[in-house]
């Protein structure tokens, strides 16, 4: 196979250790990439009953088959380890160039187990791997690592995977960062990098891949750069990137506004697309040889709130969770929240939506100006937003107790605190309202990962016979509209297919703004660029399986891990009709329509409903029988 | 027909389909003929039907098809379909 390196690093972190597992193509076509390696790895070493912070927990790097292709956005890389906040198996992916350079420096994977004695940087530079003191790196926000870094090995084309503060402070959803602007977000991978003492892994490779037909690859990626974009959502994301969906969830009255308590934000035209591309945007960003460019960047270069574009800027989530969630209007205090949170390498959903529960618990009651430090922390309190962020990548004060996490946190605090936590698994919720979209609630509570919007496409693009995703993904065997309220068969037929098929998105290191049912690539064409890349004549079929296995192999290790039937749910809020704005008194979820979708889901997947166990047959089928 | 009954609506443009309109009036009151359905409402707009693969209808923020019926007083939403972020 080609495109691939055949080469696994694993690196023993309390040893200081590596040693280099050399696999064969079956191995690739098997687990394909992502989660696919990782798990393979997390069943055969590790057990899934250690603490995340232990030095037991594995943490995974990964690239795929075909990411290091100068394909059309194929750049992920995806990070895997236990995580310390849904305490299951946990994955999150993140844009930029690490992935592929770690491919073009000699692997496809780094595994990496153990706990280093003190701060450390692995140096990874064609084929060659270093464990370099990081004791003077230690303590430092990002941007300062990374110009570190790089001028101490005289090279700016290093890439290098992070963390700041946060993660070494254990913050349970301190996220990593490549080259600033790009983020393994949620899940708290971290925080176990910091458990690790692991500050930075820093890729260099001058080595280009062999491709089976580089030119058919290039001519993939010229037409997507030219003919693709004429695909309006392509296009869309070129032009204002995800900033879109603030003004349509407002429009469909299902803004994440004031913790989820309204629907609507009346200050929404200070913080829509316009508003941003009208002051602090400036020219977005993109990946590794994507055309797309769908990452925005802003900067705001005076007064109190200076905001330096070399981190990016906030992308829709982080506009939700900082803006409309916290009732915050003022872009500035957004942005400049992004940047802290980029600096010191937090999730911003998790952040934000910590620091929501935290406004509501206060406006109730259960937290006082004494726990707070004298921060009057009521809604739309931007001042009082930023200090916390400090307080929480410092560990200081409050800060201390929403670095746990809003559910630790609601534990801890008691009297009812729960209620204001909007999380499953552990993990707050993304800022997509599953009222409107029902098949996102099916997600929701059924990511292995906790509550995240990525698993699957989301209803809207499924809604009518003419919807792009009925148009484009119909050898998936996808065949009809189904409404986006609906939570009967058809949607759960709909998600099955949908779920498994973004897996496999993501174990292939894609971006799914890249392609079909959102993206202007076709799956047609995927498959041209997946054997134009590996040269293998994979099929369909196969992948598909593939990321089914992964999705088996994802709960297996769930059920090791101690995570239950219950813990697939969904947060109290959504079975609750909208209080207020346009659909006031509409669209609560129902319970009881809602729990039978998940059984019918369970038994869709060959699993036990009662206790999420697949079958011994469906793991046999699926050649995995050994991680039972 | 001189006779016929006009309905009042309002409709509200999100995302790319702007372009038809002005820029400025991203939010219409418009009169339609009564049993008007949402595709009638696109050509009036002078918006392609094959645009309707790319966006979310809403008739009074619930989902709705080319075929809908428009009523009097409905609020009809076309959104560029997004998520991700």
């Amino acid at each position: 196979m080609e495109g691939v390196n055949h080469k696994i690093l694993k690196v023993d972190l309390s040893k200081k250790e590596f040693t280099v597992d050399e696999h064969d193509n079956i191995f690739y076509r098997k687990y394909i990439g992502g989660r696919g390696f990782a798990l393979y790895y997390m069943h055969k070493d590790m057990d899934p009953k250690v603490d995340p912070f232990s030095p037991d927990n594995m943490l995974v790097f990964a690239a795929s088959i075909i990411v290091g292709a100068q394909g059309p956005a194929i750049p992920r890389l995806t990070v895997c380890s236990k995580s310390p906040l849904t305490n299951g198996f946990g994955e999150s992916e993140a844009g930029g160039y690490w992935a592929p350079e770690l491919k073009k420096a000699g692997f496809d994977a780094i595994v990496i187990t153990g706990k280093a004695e003190n701060p450390t940087y692995l140096y990874i530079e064609d084929g060659q791997v270093e464990f370099k003191d990081a004791s003077h790196l230690w303590g430092k926000e990002t941007g300062e690592v990374q110009s570190e870094i790089r001028n101490q090995h005289e090279d700016e084309r290093i890439q290098i995977a992070q963390i700041g503060p946060g993660g070494e402070n254990l913050v349970r959803y301190a996220c990593i960062t490549n080259n600033l602007g790009h983020f393994n977000g949620r899940n708290g991978h971290g925080a176990v990098m910091g458990s690790k003492n692991l500050k930075a892994i820093a890729v260099r490779g001058r080595e280009n891949l062999e491709l089976a037909d580089k030119d058919k690859v290039l001519n993939i990626n010229r037409w997507t750069a030219k003919e693709g974009m004429k695909n309006p959502l392509g296009a869309s994301l070129h032009e204002v990137g995800t900033w879109g969906t603030v003004e349509s969830n407002q429009e469909a009255g299902a803004l994440p506004t004031r913790n989820w308590n309204l629907g609507q934000f009346d200050q929404v035209d200070e913080i829509s697309a316009k508003a941003w591309k009208e002051s602090y945007a400036k020219e977005g960003r993109g990946c590794f040889a994507c055309p797309i460019r769908c990452k925005r960047v802003v900067e705001v270069n005076e007064g109190k709130y200076q905001v330096d574009p070399k981190y990016g800027g906030p992308e829709y989530e982080t506009v939700g969770s900082f803006g409309s969630t916290l009732e915050i209007a003022n872009k500035k205090i957004i942005a400049k929240a992004n940047e802290l949170c980029n600096k010191y390498t937090l999730d911003t959903i998790s952040t934000g939506m910590t620091i929501a529960f935290a406004m509501e618990a206060f406006e109730n009651g259960l937290l006082t100006e004494e726990d707070t430090g004298g921060i009057k922390l009521e809604f739309g309190n931007g001042d009082g937003v930023l200090e916390m962020i400090e307080m929480i990548a410092q560990r200081k004060g409050l800060g201390d107790l929403l670095a746990e996490g809003s559910l630790k946190a609601a534990q801890e605090i008691g009297n009812g605190a729960l209620k204001y936590t909007h999380q499953v698994k552990g993990q707050e919720v993304p800022m997509h309202d599953p009222r409107v979209k029902n098949g996102v609630g099916i997600q929701y509570a059924t990511a292995g990962y906790g509550a995240d919007h990525m698993k699957a496409p989301h209803d809207p693009l499924y809604s009518t016979v003419d919807s792009h995703g009925i148009e484009t993904t119909k050898s998936l065997g996808i065949y009809e509209p189904v409404n986006p309220l609906s939570l009967g068969e058809d949607k759960v037929r709909l998600y099955i297919n949908l779920d498994i098929y973004w897996t496999l998105i993501d174990m292939l290191g894609a971006c799914c703004f890249g392609y079909a049912p959102q993206g202007p690539v076709s799956l047609d064409m995927l498959m041209d660029l997946i054997h134009a890349i590996t040269g293998e004549n994979i099929s369909l079929k196969e992948l598909m399986e593939a990321a089914e296995r992964s999705i088996d192999m994802a709960r297996v290790f769930n059920n090791k891990a101690g995570l239950k039937p219950e813990d697939d749910f969904l947060p109290e809020k959504f079975y609750e009709n909208f209080d207020d704005g346009p659909l006031k008194g509409k669209n609560g979820i129902d319970k009881d329509e809602f729990s039978e979708a998940l059984k019918l889901r369970y038994q869709m997947l060959g699993w036990d409903p009662t206790t999420l166990k697949p079958t011994r047959a469906k793991l046999v089928r699926s050649g995995i029988e050994w991680i039972e | 027909m001189e006779s016929e009954n006009k309905i009042e609506i309002t409709v509200k443009i999100v995302g790319h389909l702007k372009k038809y309109i002005s820029e400025n009036k991203n939010e219409l009151n418009l009169q339609l003929r009564e049993e008007s359905k949402i595709i009638d409402l696109l050509k009036i707009l002078g918006i392609p039907e094959k645009e309707i693969k790319y966006i979310m209808i809403l008739v009074n923020r619930q989902p709705a098809s080319k075929e809908t019926v428009i009523n009097s007083g409905d609020r009809i939403s076309f959104l560029t379909l997004s998520e991700g972020g």
